[in-house]
């Protein structure tokens, strides 16, 4: 159900909810992959998360315009964004069609949290992309560092691995 | 008769997987071109005939609102059916792209139930006629 949220810094708050981030990316996971999740963390410390790195995962990133600016990220395991993009695709992806997948998770994730914040509320997404170099080290000192009040990072495990996201809005 | 459409969407993932929910929605498919942006659709649908147009909002080149507009303002392509796939669903946006002329809306994630629905809602019966068949039970859900 949509709520309203009247001026941007309760937009704002809204787009950093976790609850609402962990509803949609669930929504999702669930109609389009058929892949519910089983546990959820918010604000993780150390976890499964901790072992994310370039080479053994798959990463996806957008920039988000509108009554506020920000950035939305994904980032699973190889493992099970092949399983994702199987269950998405139903038959057997190629690599390049794991990678688009997950680029599209993202899109939609982010683009149903956004439109379900504020009915007169509209965003522009940009295209999605995998993680560069420099986005990984940002991601590491993310889920390693203090919480920060412009962002929000929450995991949720699958039967498949553990999917972890963030959101955060231009400080 | 089949029916001939194209798939305005700038993931090709998601062009894959609408084609797969068409499959299962019960309707014959004839022709299904696909275009990566709003421009790139038009240089199809300057030599293409379609019955129906599935499009997508955000994306390079030119967005789906930008296409709609483009559509619409072109005498041969005016009366195309529009079916706008997007995952804002606000319904500022919604009204913008009714405004526009798209005549219907599906929000991401969706059922084959819910394209079939609003492509009976928007093509022409004449074009429809001996169209639908059956879902597959076994496939309802994406």
């Amino acid at each position: 159900m949509t709520t309203a949220v009247s001026d941007a810094s309760k937009l704002g708050r809204a787009v950093l909810d976790a609850r609402r981030l962990e509803a949609a990316l669930t929504e999702v996971l669930e109609a389009m992959f058929f892949c519910p999740p089983e546990e959820v963390a918010v604000s993780p410390g150390p976890g499964p998360w901790d072992r994310f790195d370039a080479t053994e995962c798959q990463s996806s990133q957008l920039n988000f315009r509108g009554p506020v600016d920000g950035a939305f990220a994904l980032v699973c395991s190889k493992h099970l964004a092949r399983c994702l993009a199987e269950s998405f695709h139903g038959e057997t992806p190629s690599a390049g069609e794991v990678g688009e997948v997950l680029l599209e998770l993202s899109n939609v994730v982010c683009g149903n949290h956004l439109s379900q914040l504020d009915a007169g509320s509209v965003f522009a997404l940009d295209t999605p992309r995998p993680w560069d170099r420099a986005d990984w080290m940002d991601f590491a000192a993310t889920f390693a560092g203090p919480a920060l009040e412009h962002r929000t990072r929450l995991a949720v495990r699958t039967e498949e691995g553990w999917i972890a996201a963030w959101i955060e809005i231009a400080a | 008769m089949s029916l001939d459409l194209i798939l305005v969407d700038d993931s090709s993932a998601m062009r894959k997987m609408i084609r797969r929910v068409l499959d299962v929605s019960g309707f014959a498919i004839g022709r299904c071109h696909e275009a990566s942006n709003g421009r790139d659709a038009l240089d199809v649908l300057a030599r293409e005939r379609v019955d129906v147009v599935l499009t997508d909002i955000n994306m390079p080149v030119m967005d789906g609102e930008a296409f709609v507009r483009e559509l619409r303002a072109n005498r041969e392509l005016a009366q195309l059916p529009v079916i706008v796939i997007s995952t804002d669903s606000t319904a500022v946006r919604r009204e913008r792209l009714d405004q526009l002329g798209a005549q219907g809306y599906l929000s991401k994630p969706f059922t084959p139930e819910r394209l079939r629905d609003e492509l009976e809602r928007v093509i022409d019966p004449a074009v429809l006629a001996g169209q639908l068949g059956g879902i597959d039970d076994d496939d309802r859900s994406f």
